[in-house]
């Protein structure tokens, strides 16, 4: 009997054990593209991208015993990559960083360009990631992974009224930058 | 959404990570608990250390060596200390010598004197 039982355990062990691994993996495969594009988006370098996303992955492996759903899973991803992109950005040398000011204008206004327009989209990605930090994270949540407002607030760990007033003076930056008035109509 | 958060939009899509990106999480969290395990596992001193006889046959060996240690040092303290009482001896013999001879050879020096 005692035999029988001991058997039982060690066989519910090796099962919690495969099924935690398994269902790592399948976070992984599942949110790596999510949370790969954030850390990109962010810092416009596929190599820091790749380390920051990795090491967010390796940090949840290490807390799969907490992680209560799949849900709990990408908001944790969402949130961790976050900071430790936000993070990276702080560590590197000011020349590697993007300027604001150092981006050039375009020279045809992006209201007058088709929206997937190549151009406009590698012009707009470049102008992202040299906005302020938390603003930068805020326009890639909201726009990357469609965030409502209280999702980016929960995420960044901000008064919603933070988040929106981010996302409005991110959007006013941008238009200007782009030469495009407030309803999105060319200057 | 107007056509500029439209740009964004698009501007801002998913990107497909680097290929094997999964594959190599999946090494370094392999890697990472393979180094877990292999710190877990006792090495062959500890494994020794372990055996419940031998550990107080150890800590036995231990407390003598120290006892012996200890008396070995009193001794050692006992015999400087009774050297440096000879020394202040002797030194006190050779003093009181030294001083009654001076005092002899006066005496002699005045007999001389007075004979003269």
């Amino acid at each position: 009997m005692a035999q029988w039982i001991g058997a039982t355990e060690d066989a519910r062990a090796a099962e919690a054990a495969v099924r935690t691994d398994l269902d790592f993996e399948t976070l992984v495969r599942q949110h790596q593209r999510k949370i790969y594009s954030i850390a990109y988006h962010f810092l416009r370098d596929p190599g820091a991208a790749e380390e920051v996303a990795q090491d967010v992955f390796l940090e949840l492996h290490n807390r799969m015993a907490t992680i209560e759903s799949e849900e709990h899973a990408l908001n944790w991803l969402r949130r961790v990559t976050c900071h430790r992109s936000i993070d990276y950005a702080r560590r590197l040398p000011k020349a590697q960083q993007v300027d604001w000011d150092s981006v050039p204008e375009p020279a045809q206004p992006a209201a007058a360009s088709a929206i997937s327009d190549p151009m406009i989209s590698g012009k707009l990605q470049e102008l992202v990631a040299s906005l302020p930090y938390k603003m930068r994270m805020a326009v890639i949540l909201r726009y990357q992974e469609e965030a409502e407002p209280e999702e980016i607030s929960d995420t960044m760990g901000m008064p919603v009224n933070t988040v929106k007033s981010h996302l409005h003076r991110a959007l006013v930056m941008l238009r200007s930058k782009m030469g495009i008035g407030p309803e999105g109509t060319g200057s | 959404m107007t056509k500029f958060e439209q740009q964004l939009k698009k501007a801002l899509e998913p990107v497909e990570p680097p290929t094997g990106f999964a594959e190599r999480v999946l090494a370094r969290t392999a890697a990472g608990e393979q180094a877990r395990a292999e710190r877990g596992r006792s090495s062959w001193w500890a494994d020794l250390f372990a055996a419940r006889g031998l550990r107080w046959g150890l800590a036995g060996a231990l407390c003598l060596a120290l006892a012996a240690s200890g008396a070995l040092y009193k001794r050692e303290q006992e015999r400087r200390v009774a050297g440096e009482q000879a020394k202040e001896q002797l030194m006190l013999a050779l003093r009181l010598t030294a001083s009654k001879l001076q005092y002899a050879q006066s005496q002699v020096r005045q007999i001389s004197t007075a004979n003269q």
